[in-house]
């Protein structure tokens, strides 16, 4: 898979679904879902787009080890990336979205 | 559901957002409206974003500094009338999506950061929304979730087109006064690099399934360029675009013997600065004598510039960061293993794509075309596409061609029921997938017309193995069942590569030379021919008959010096 969503985390408010640009998500029983797992270019406008946090990037078995997962923390000026490695350990980036 | 617009925009991406904002500029008082297959918050190839604009004129380049250099590039045959109209307006268009919001970083004087000769760095991650926010300021109407399928056309002209509404199965026929299209190039041509899951984790836009490409070939518009290909050097495993890397931080390729095997082999053509199709060559021949995996040596950074490597990808490929935690890669103390993608169709870095004027007017009258899914331009990337955006935008509203007031009602009906056909056939478990008809064609182009598993080379008695078995693919089509409608949509994407897949090939076969090293290799021709074939390769398709018919253009020589070397410049 290239991303993962957290059942708990997703309130089900449709904005991943909203922007997708392969129209791989859905909304079902209240809750966002990945229905199309191999067509994920692995863009993470999803990611962007979530207000709770709910959705993760994780790299498809066939490219790397289980463990790691990459999110980004969206406000309108900045976006603040953490990729966590398999053992646990995190790096984080903070990058300017919009000029001034 | 009919609609009826001034100036329909096919194709929301980098191109048409430009195109639309233009041509509401230059006619504030004309209908503009965009059909898009997703949402133009997020569409096309700048969905994940980007972090460098690769076309800019800095101080001391100009018009003509740059087309020599693109012609050098593409191995001296374009189409010198476009590049030259698009470089004029090159700059004015990136201050102004800079106006709009875009971060380019500068110098402490203010002025804008060279990455190379022709290259910006920006912070792009928001730059699609940045462009979305200036088209609905526009007051441009958005139509999402819509997929193109036919152009209408009445009397030779294109009057409209006709939509598949992705997500609720509508079907759309738009009148139009005038129709550019800017629905971007071609993935998925070819069998991916990436196996099984990571299949679409390709370097261009997957959604990008060249549809744009087939509404013109169907409708009898003349093609040009492609035989082309864009066969992208990148980082292994998660595609990224190595310029980062080489440009942006002087890592320079080598061999898995730590040769830096371009200076060493084609110091001739340029070395590491060669044109484009030779830093693919270069790396397949390495591979193929045995010299490989070819690397970016990335060992001379520090773990300051590592960070500073990342933060670049996370603007527009944060999979990569991904990719090096999961396989616990450390560039400072490993060199990045780059190959080559599967190939592509784009005019934007190659130049496969319909053939237009200065005006970016196509063959078939009210149709334009702009950006990736227009041809004789590359080296156009976004900044071009924007320029040729606008351009056409402008041209198109000038021009302020009303819409018809009605469309043949069984032009409608005809459409209707060859788009909901596979539809008919859900129940038969015996009908072959959307997905496994892809998986024919990309077997097919990967064996037969030179994809990676064939080191990209071409062979005439190949090529007229795959011209006959995507004859034979064709004729399955009246087979393949959807049970759904993203089924219904794939089935359509798949047909639309395969009809993309049977000109390039023709197009691939024609040209017995061999041009472009890497991207077009003729095996049985491997010389470069100026002699004979320093013409454009162009095509139309005869949709009755379903034959292909070649035709040559000339090449027309406007910029002055030797079309196989870069030029000068002051940077």
């Amino acid at each position: 898979m290239a991303v993962s969503i957290c059942r708990e985390l997703c309130r089900g408010c449709g904005r991943c679904v909203a922007v997708c640009p392969g129209d791989l998500l859905a909304l079902e029983a209240g809750r966002a879902r990945l229905y199309k797992e191999r067509d994920c270019w692995m863009c993470l406008s999803c990611a962007k787009a979530c207000p709770h946090g709910a959705i993760r990037g994780r790299l498809p078995f066939v490219l790397g080890d289980t463990g790691a997962s990459i999110w980004p923390e969206a406000t309108a000026e900045e976006l603040r990336w953490i990729c966590m490695h398999p053992d646990g350990e995190c790096e984080e980036f903070v990058l300017r979205r919009r000029e001034g | 559901m009919e609609l009826a617009t001034d100036i329909l925009i096919v194709g929301g991406g980098t191109a048409g957002c430009l195109a639309a904002v233009a041509a509401k500029e230059a006619r504030p008082d004309l209908r503009v409206t965009i059909m898009e297959k997703a949402a133009i918050e997020r569409s096309g190839c700048l969905a994940a974003g980007m972090n460098a604009i690769n076309a800019y004129l800095h101080p001391g380049e100009t018009p003509e500094s740059f087309t020599r250099f693109v012609r050098y590039d593409a191995c001296g045959l374009i189409r010198e009338d476009l590049v030259l109209s698009a470089a004029a307006e090159i700059n004015q268009v990136v201050r102004r999506v800079e106006a709009w919001g875009l971060p380019v970083v500068k110098t402490p004087q203010g002025e804008y950061a060279a990455r190379g000769r022709w290259n910006l760095k920006i912070k792009g991650e928001n730059l699609k929304p940045i462009l979305a926010a200036a088209v609905r300021r526009a007051e441009v109407e958005v139509l999402e979730r819509v997929a193109v399928t036919n152009l209408i056309v009445e009397d030779g002209r294109v009057v409209g087109a006709f939509g598949l509404g992705v997500r609720d199965g509508r079907f759309h026929a738009i009148r139009a006064g005038a129709v550019i299209i800017s629905t971007g190039g071609a993935a998925g041509l070819y069998r991916p690099v990436n196996p099984g899951s990571g299949a679409n984790l390709g370097w261009y836009c997957p959604f990008n399934v060249g549809s744009g490409y087939a509404v013109g070939i169907r409708a009898g518009a003349e093609m040009t360029g492609f035989e082309m290909r864009f066969i992208a050097l990148r980082t292994k495993g998660i595609l990224c675009p190595t310029g980062t890397l080489a440009l942006g931080f002087g890592a320079k390729q080598v061999n898995a013997l730590g040769e830096q095997f371009m200076r060493m082999r084609y110091a001739h053509v340029g070395g590491e600065g060669a044109p484009t199709c030779y830093r693919i060559h270069g790396p397949i021949q390495e591979h193929k004598a045995g010299r490989g995996p070819c690397c970016l040596d990335t060992r001379h950074l520090d773990g300051a510039r590592v960070r500073e490597v990342k933060e670049a990808f996370l603007d527009m490929y944060p999979g990569i960061v991904l990719y090096w935690a999961a396989n616990g890669i450390d560039p400072s103390k490993q060199a990045v293993e780059i190959a080559g993608t599967e190939p592509y169709l784009v005019g934007g870095h190659c130049q496969a794509g319909y053939w237009i004027d200065a005006c970016r007017r196509t063959t078939l009258p009210g149709l334009y075309a702009a950006g990736d899914v227009a041809g004789g331009y590359p080296y156009k990337f976004v900044s071009g596409c924007w320029a040729e955006g606008a351009i056409a935008g402008r041209e198109a509203a000038q021009a302020g061609v009303a819409a018809p007031p009605r469309i043949d009602g069984g032009l409608v009906e005809a459409e209707k029921e060859r788009v909901l056909r596979p539809l008919l056939r859900a129940a038969d478990a015996d009908a072959p997938t959307p997905a496994e008809f892809l998986e024919r064609l990309q077997r097919i182009t990967d064996e037969y017309a030179g994809g990676s598993s064939a080191f990209y080379e071409l062979h005439g008695h190949k090529l007229l193995v795959a011209k006959e078995e995507l004859a034979r693919l064709a004729r399955q089509t009246e087979f393949v069942a959807a049970r759904d409608g993203h089924e219904l949509l794939a089935a359509h994407e798949a047909f639309d590569r395969l009809l993309v897949a049977r000109v390039m090939v023709e197009h691939l076969l024609y040209r017995e030379e061999t041009r472009w090293p890497g991207f077009q290799t003729r095996l049985d021709h491997p010389e470069r021919n100026d002699h004979r074939w320093l013409v454009f390769v162009n095509s139309i398709f005869d949709n009755d008959q379903g034959r292909v018919r070649m035709l040559e253009r000339p090449y027309v020589q406007m910029v002055p010096g030797d079309r196989y070397l870069p030029g000068k410049g002051e940077n």
